[in-house]
Formats: C-alpha cells, structure tokens, sequence
C-alpha cells in the first residue's frame, strides 16, 4: 500500500509538472554577432552558388525593424538584409524572402541573393529577415512570433514606400508559415503573389504521418502551423515548388496546400529526384529563375 | 513490478538511438498460464499525457523439446491529455513463440505485435490506410541465479512493409528505408514469487 501511495504521488508530481513539448525542435535557430552574408561558410548545407551570383556588400544593407509580440505586449528589435538600391522601393518589385528553420538568414543568402539574379543582377530587390531568437535578432521563436515577425517585415516594406502590387513572398519550407498566414491575413498589404517552397501542410499531418497511430499533434507539442486550412483564405496567385523526394516534409503536404488554394491561376512545379533544400541545383539556377520569373511577370 | 526503456530507433544529430520512452510495468499471475499486466508510460507524462497499457497474456501451448509455447496477448494503449481533452485508444494484439531454456526458464521469443488504429481518417481528412501496423518482434528474458529478477532485451521491427523514407521523423531501420527499427531494455522484478 505504502508503495502503491508512492508511486501516486510520482504520478502527481509528474503530471503537474509544467508540461514538456517538441515545439523548440521547430526552431533550431543560431544567434549571432554579427552577420557574414556572402562570407558565410556555405560548404554545408549550401546550393552551390557560384560567387558571380551572390549579392555583394556594395548592393545590400542590413537593416533593422521592430517586431511586436502581443501576447506578453513586449518589442523585439529583429534584423533584415535589403539586397538592392533602398531609394527606389517605391517603384521596385520587391520579393519578401522568408527562410527555412535553420539557424540564421546568413545559411540563406546564397537563396536570397540566386533571387537577386532574377531577369538580371539587381533587377528585382530581395528582402530576408531573421525571425526573433534567429541571428541578431531579439526574443524567442514561437508560432505567434512567425506571424508577428512577418508583419514586422511588412511594416517595414510600407515604411520605405514599397507598393504591394510589386511586392512578392517567398516563403521557404518553416517561411512558407508566415507567408501564407499573411497572404490570407493581412489586409491592408495584400501580396502580388506568394512563392512556397517545400511547404509543411500541418503539424498534425507530419505527426499523423510519421507515426501512423493517428495520435493528437497536441500530446507533443503546442504548435499547428495549419498551413493548408490557411491557403484557403489566400487570394494571391500561387506557385509551388516541392522536391518529389523531398524526406523532411514530404511533396504529399505541398499537394494539400496546392489542392486547398482557391485561386484558379496557380503554377505547380514538383521537380524529379530533389529533395527539401536542394531544389536549385537539381533543377539548374537558370531554369530556377527562369520559372519564377516567368510567374512573376504572367 | 519492473520498467523499461526504449523505442523506435531515429538518427540524432548523426547517430543512431533509440526514442527514450519508459514505463514502468506491473504484471500479476493469475495461474501458471494466465497473467495480467499494465504500463504506466512515465515518458508521456512529462508531456502531461497520461498513458497506459494495459492486456492479459495466455500461454495456449506448452513447450515440447523444439516445439516452442505459444501466447497470445489483448490489450490496449489509452492516452489522455487533460490540456488537449483528447483521449486515444489504439487496441493491440501480440502473439509470441518462445523456449525456455535453463534451470531458471530463462528465454528466447518470437512474435508479432500489432496496434489497431480506430480512427478512420487522418489530418485534411486523408484516408487512414494503415488500420493494423504490423510490427514482428524477438527478444530474451534472462533469469539471473538469484534475487527474483528479469532483464529483457527486445528489437522491434516496426512496420518493415512501409516505406518512412519521408517520414518526418528521421527512423533508422535495418530494412534501410522501410519501417522503423525499435530498441527496448528492460527489468522485472518477482514479487511473492514462491522461486
């Protein structure tokens, strides 16, 4: 009995813990001093970006904004690169680049600056930013945090004049999250048109997949990111592009997305043989941007 | 009375280990062919989950020299998230071949486990396909000279027919990219064992 009293107890003291989740596997984020941009050891987990493709420091500027976390009504001072000429927004096209989960937005300037090559060098401007807890910028990543981090971008791009017929986002595997939330819920800065690459369609979908027990994402973790509900508040015109072999986020959640958007005029792009983060290479830097820029200007 | 610790095996960070998920276990031998037994999953409650397992195993044939026993286990998995209100129920069946070998009975196992997944549907209301994962199993149980002990070793093949190549998880399988390879290590301890 007395052990059986014990144990109860153990139980207790476990259960009323505060409740342990896998929500920080979510973000593995890296701060950082001070930013490298095309200086950046790309050797691992780079694209291969030959260095006359890469933006260098004559043509970007790393600016700063503030993000506003309302759920605990405090300001984070966030960090973003402009690669392109910051006196002429107002009439630029601008793409809003929102990146992956991994460490910080110098693992994704080779991305952003391949994206400055579209149509030309420098011919449309590119904006990256790190997400709080991400590089130099302030706080902790949460789910909220996404949201409000993109907005913070946003409030940033109005602050500088930029016209949102000419503004893009692209959002890149976890920055296809922001990217769709704003899309469909953002209204007084309505994106031209959205960008996702290799996009996550749920929390549940991953969880339901990976352990086929039909298990609640919520036993785990506190995050949803229902990113396929969300399409479907989207009005922007949609491109997709997915890695038919992709193994971290499988093509089957970028079909659900893709399937969910209610627009009719949306491009498709499932490439053979790539995986999550290597679809430029697989499918050639030129015809990469020969297929954004296509969606961009039709 | 016992525990035990281990699950599917996943790459972390480059290197192969097991999921940490234990539980401690009680069992109770109704005669020499019938025990009853649960789980208490003491990982799931540090993600304030209440899980247990619970079932009954019969032994319906005895050993015959090669001729191993034969049992056959029901039972079932309930989790319960009070901050979710969600509660899961996924029934499971095992049936195992086993030797004993030994003055003490210590042995070697065979079998299958099987969970049933109830729901029908998963998330965006995709089809539920696997409605029984299928998961063959081996294992020892050793019996050490004295003290009432019993330490298990399991490998668990989980779903080797399925390809988790694109599971979002990373698993490590000895089938390569199918299925999942489990790793269980365990103890029991006899109580009021006339042994």
């Amino acid at each position: 009995m007395k052990k059986f009293i014990y144990l109860s107890c153990a139980v207790l003291v476990l259960f009323s813990c505060k409740k342990l989740v896998l929500d920080g596997l979510a973000f593995p984020s890296e701060e950082l001093e001070v930013y490298e941009f095309e200086n950046y050891d790309f050797s691992n987990g780079g694209i291969g970006l030959p260095d006359s493709m890469f933006a260098d420091p004559t043509n970007y500027t790393e600016v700063t904004m503030t993000s506003f976390d309302a759920v605990n009504e405090t300001s984070y001072q966030i960090h973003g690169v402009f690669i392109g000429d910051m006196s002429s927004i107002a009439s630029d096209t601008v793409i809003l680049y929102l990146h992956g989960q991994s460490l910080h937005m110098d693992a994704y300037f080779d991305r952003a600056s391949l994206l400055a090559n579209l149509g030309g060098k420098y011919n449309y401007s590119v904006f990256m930013i790190d997400y709080r807890g991400y590089g130099r910028s302030e706080g902790a990543s949460t789910e909220q945090g996404l949201y409000e981090d993109g907005n913070a971008a946003i409030d940033w791009l109005i602050g500088q004049g930029a016209d949102q017929n000419k503004t893009f986002c692209y959002g890149f595997s976890l920055g296809a999250i922001p990217t769709i939330d704003r899309a469909a819920y953002r209204d007084d800065f309505k994106f031209r048109k959205i960008i996702l690459e290799s996009p996550l369609a749920s929390v549940e979908n991953l969880v339901h997949n990976s352990t086929l027990l039909g298990m609640s994402p919520g036993f785990v973790t506190t995050l949803d990111f229902p990113n396929a509900e969300k399409i479907k508040d989207v009005s922007s015109p949609l491109l997709w592009i997915h890695g038919v072999e992709d193994d971290y986020i499988s093509i089957d959640n970028g079909e659900l997305i893709y399937g969910n958007h209610p627009g009719g005029d949306n491009v498709a792009l499932r490439v053979p043989v790539a995986n999550h983060g290597d679809i430029p290479q697989i499918i050639g830097f030129e015809v990469y941007l020969e297929e954004v820029l296509n969606f961009i200007r039709n | 009375m016992g525990g035990n610790f281990g699950g599917p095996v996943i790459d972390f960070a480059g290197a192969p280990i097991p999921v940490p998920l234990t539980a401690v276990e009680v069992g109770y031998g109704l005669d020499s062919n019938l025990t009853v037994h649960g789980g208490l999953h003491t990982t799931s409650l540090l993600f304030g989950v209440g899980q247990i397992d619970f079932g009954a195993t019969y032994k319906f044939l005895e050993q015959k020299k090669y001729f191993p026993n034969l049992s056959a286990s029901l039972g079932g998995n309930v989790a319960y998230s009070p901050s979710e209100k969600a509660v899961e129920f996924w029934p499971t069946l095992d049936v195992n071949a086993y030797w004993n070998y030994g003055k003490r009975d210590s042995y070697f196992y065979v079998g299958v486990n099987n969970y049933f997944v109830l729901q029908s549907r998963m998330a965006f209301d995709q089809p539920q396909n696997q409605r029984m994962i299928f998961n063959p199993q081996m294992g020892h149980v050793f019996k050490p000279k004295s003290g009432g002990y019993q330490f298990f070793t399991e490998l668990k093949f989980i779903a080797p027919y399925l390809d988790s190549d694109k599971a979002f998880v990373p698993y490590k399988s000895i089938f390569g990219t199918n299925g999942a390879t489990g790793f269980y290590l365990g103890f029991r301890k006899l109580l009021g064992s006339k042994k």
